[in-house]
């Protein structure tokens, strides 16, 4: 925690800002979405440009305060929550499209735009973003590239980074860096790997531990001409991988703007919930939704390739999951914690996972095992397909009053298994910093990173603890 | 620390227990754009008077939450952060999981007046309805002035109009308008209600006193007859006692859908070119969710124009007038009623207590009329075939 003498004149020299002192306030910033502990933020603020977040920086660091960043706190792994006190920039006002550029096909936005405020813009130009994150309508874009999002646009694209042409970032110690095309200040933003190392990728899904991002060029992309979503059914999640795998490799997800798969028991809870005397034996063991965009004979095609692959596999479409649950899932505009709240309505700790394909049966086993080891949590997980690989979401769900102890265990188990099955846990809360930390050199690495750039360790620690 | 709230009350706990620790702290309740639901900013307290995270619905669960774990909070800086909320639930229709973070916000006002911690402003206000049995200083006695030359039904009429405090005290308009229509339908209500619903008072979190108002209207009432209301918040109200009503624009909806009532543009007006409908918080949600549909669809039919052709916008913002806004920020209510108002024209609420607070906002050039005082000054009505 600060000094209160140098927290009180830290406070006096941002009082131009728009400052929040008041403990009521601030409880708002000691957490986000996710289940791990709180902390405790001293002082907030809102700045509205890149040139008022070189300021509270430098002001910062002449009286050693510590200083989180925050954009919408929709996410689930902890790195916003301010474990040693002191500053929270709030980002939720540099909202702002600094530029649309349809020619070359980028946008440049503040960080603390709301992707759907971004998208509605956008909409208007017929163009979109690549990868939209699944955690809300409160989501920002910087929020969005600082921890490694996805959802929507991963079948097409892979994360966040993937859809990025480059970021401008203030330093610790004040210093305004632009990454990719962009280093030449005439050229602007417009290709991401120009000058020698990619810099940008430093900054990507590392909660500001290494820089503050004050503006993010994206790539755009058309908005499909039509969408429509289906569902497949597999007998068993064995099978689903092995269709899975054919589809990556031969590239059959460009037009696939979202796909998500759901264990054999969520298939059957969602069908029985809906219609209660549907026949349990026709239930598939997993089941895949896919929201395809394109053009409408595009979409057409695709349709039939993948599901001429499934019967390869021994699947077929299941209808009722796309009528009772996915096309509404989709085309609603819902969200993940909206899939999560309808699920169980209760807190959820969201554990993710990247997995190849082929571990699709061994991370489902893994779930299996976690229901019978933590009876007392109700369980869930439902996987999102990447242009190669899944993320898989693991939630628990839990009674915060009376089970987090055992809920936090539950997860720190979950690491375990999921790492054992193949797996590559990560934003599970301070288990990912332990998890990085065993990575040996590449940890290494980045501490050095982090000492070069920020030696007073004045930047939050992030998810990776650095 | 001037009042430190130290601990909530078992009643408060016992109620909202599970809203505060079931919250994900998602933030759909403070900042979510979500246009496919028409929600371009949740919270019209955050837009217009201050960001702070503590006014929002979310700030209300964390703020309990932080005394029911032994943070003691300033009363009276938690005092302005509930008290400005103005009630319009957006923060609950947002939360992807169902809790009520305003509803929690209401429950802490109960908390920060068993505190003392009632804003001067309100202070004053409650000081006020206390002294005269409603929120507007008019004298008791004064309460069925609006209605004095028209006919009234007696003890056997069926139906049982009540007026509420904006209709009938503020102006008196809204409430003669209201049962002119009734009369030209050829109904003769009885004017029911000797005094407030008690609404004001649950809203400054004298939920109880309240409810004791409520039921004394209730009282009052025609047994078994249909009740009509011409304040959105008093149909509120007093659904807390069990007495189900709707609003005279529900009923004219119904009736002229039915048949029983036929509307026609008066010869000797000018017809306004186009009309914007301010969406009411209050008529969001239970069982009065139609009634501003039905009113879009019941103008439609009469070739009435709208300025805002959404309408109605669940998820539109408070215009001002709701919670403690009026009387602690005016400056900021008279934004949010800005915000809500066209550039030019007419705008029509279906609520009195709105329709006021628009109109005392309202640019020149903008006229600000009741439901049932546009239908009065545009429109004949007549007894229909079906009547």
């Amino acid at each position: 925690m600060s000094e209160p003498t140098s927290l009180q004149a830290l406070a006096g020299e941002l009082s131009a800002l728009t400052l929040y002192a008041d403990p009521i306030d601030l409880l708002n910033y000691r957490r986000d979405c996710s289940m791990v502990a709180a902390g405790k933020a001293e002082l907030a603020v809102q700045p509205r440009t890149a040139e008022e977040v070189v300021s509270i920086i430098e002001h910062a660091a002449r009286h050693a305060t510590s200083i989180y960043v925050r954009g919408g706190g929709t996410m689930y792994a902890g790195g916003v929550n301010p474990h040693a006190g002191g500053l929270v920039i709030d980002v939720s006002r540099m909202t702002r499209v600094l530029e649309l550029d349809l020619a070359r096909g980028v946008v440049v936005v503040e960080p603390g735009i709301r992707y759907a405020d971004l998208l509605a813009q956008l909409a208007e130009h017929g163009q979109t973003v690549g990868i939209v994150p699944s955690t809300g309508p409160a989501a920002t874009v910087g929020g969005a590239v600082s921890s490694h999002a996805l959802g929507t646009g991963s079948p097409r694209h892979q994360s966040m980074g993937d859809c990025v042409a480059g970021l401008e970032v203030v330093l610790a110690d004040g210093t305004r860096l632009r990454t990719g095309s962009a280093v030449c200040r005439d050229a602007g933003f417009f290709q991401r790997y120009c000058v020698g190392p990619d810099l940008t990728g430093l900054f990507l899904g590392a909660d500001a531990s290494f820089g503050v991002v004050t503006a993010v060029a994206l790539w755009l992309y058309p908005l499909p001409a039509a969408r429509e979503t289906f569902c497949l059914g597999f007998a068993t999640p064995a099978a689903a991988a092995r269709f899975l795998v054919e589809v990556q490799s031969r590239e059959l997800t460009r037009n696939v703007w979202y796909a998500a798969g759901y264990e054999g028991g969520t298939v059957r809870a969602r069908v029985l919930a809906a219609q209660p005397g549907f026949d349990i034996a026709t239930l598939p063991g997993y089941c895949i939704g896919f929201d395809l965009g394109a053009e409408r004979e595009d979409i057409e095609r695709d349709r039939a390739r993948l599901a001429a692959v499934a019967e390869s596999h021994g699947g077929a479409e299941f209808k009722p999951f796309d009528e009772i649950y996915f096309n509404t899932l989709r085309l609603d505009e819902n969200y993940w914690y909206s899939f999560a709240g309808y699920f169980s309505r209760s807190r959820c700790a969201i554990l993710m996972t990247s997995l190849p394909c082929d571990r699709l049966a061994d991370f489902c086993a893994a779930i299996d095992s976690l229901r019978a080891r933590w009876p007392a949590l109700v369980w869930g997980a439902a996987t999102v397909l990447c242009r190669r690989g899944l993320h898989g979401g693991v939630m628990a769900f839990y009674d915060e009053r009376t089970q987090w102890p055992l809920a936090e265990q539950a997860v720190e188990d979950a690491t375990v298994l999921l790492r054992g099955a193949g797996c590559v846990p990560y934003k599970s809360g301070k288990l990912w910093a332990e998890e990085v930390k065993r990575t040996g050199a590449y940890y290494r690495v980045l501490e050095r990173l982090k000492g070069a750039l920020d030696p007073a360790r004045l930047l939050s620690p992030g998810n990776l603890g650095l | 620390m001037t009042k430190p709230i130290e601990k909530l009350s078992e009643d408060f706990v016992s109620r909202y227990e599970r809203d505060l620790y079931h919250c994900s702290s998602c933030n759909y309740c403070v900042d979510a754009v979500w246009p496919e639901r028409g929600m371009h900013a949740v919270c019209a307290t955050m837009e217009h008077h201050s960001r702070a995270p503590g006014y929002s619905g979310r700030g209300y669960i964390e703020a309990a939450r932080a005394i029911l774990e032994g943070q003691p909070l300033d009363g009276e800086a938690l005092a302005e952060r509930v008290f400005t909320c103005t009630g319009c639930g957006n923060c609950e229709a947002a939360c992807p999981i169902g809790l009520r973070p305003a509803a929690v916000g209401l429950a802490l006002r109960e908390e920060l007046l068993a505190a003392d911690c009632l804003p001067p402003a309100l202070a004053s206000a409650r000081d006020a309805f206390i002294a005269h049995g409603n929120p507007y200083g008019v004298a008791r006695e004064q309460r069925y002035a609006w209605a004095t030359g028209l006919a009234r039904g007696g003890d056997e009429a069926d139906t049982s109009f009540f007026a509420g405090c904006a209709a009938a005290l503020a102006s008196g308009e809204e409430a003669q308008a209201s049962l002119a229509l009734l009369h030209a339908a050829g109904l003769q209500p009885r004017l029911a209600g000797e005094g407030c619903c008690g609404a004001p008072l649950a809203e400054l979190g004298l939920r109880r006193e309240g409810e004791a108002l409520a039921r004394a209207v209730a009282a009052q009432l025609a047994r078994g007859g249909d009740v009509l209301v011409a304040g959105c918040e008093c149909g509120r109200q007093l659904a807390t006692v069990g007495v189900a009503s709707r609003s005279v624009a529900h009923w004219l909806c119904a009736a002229h859908a039915a048949g029983r009532v036929r509307l026609g543009w008066k010869h000797d007006v000018t017809r306004p070119a186009a009309v914007q409908l301010v969406e009411s918080c209050q008529l969001k949600g239970e069982s009065r969710d139609g009634d501003e549909a039905a009113v879009a669809a019941l103008l439609a039919s009469l070739d009435v124009a709208l300025l805002n052709p959404d309408f109605p916008n669940r998820h539109a913002n408070c215009c001002g007038a709701g919670g403690g806004m009026p009387a602690m920020a005016p400056a900021a209510a008279a934004r949010m009623a800005r915000a809500r108002l066209p550039q030019a024209g007419v705008a029509v609420s279906l609520d009195a207590r709105c329709a006021r607070h628009l109109r005392a906002c309202a640019d020149e050039g903008i006229e600000v009329l009741g439901f049932a005082t546009f239908i009065a000054r545009y429109f004949t009505l007549e007894a229909g075939p079906t009547a």
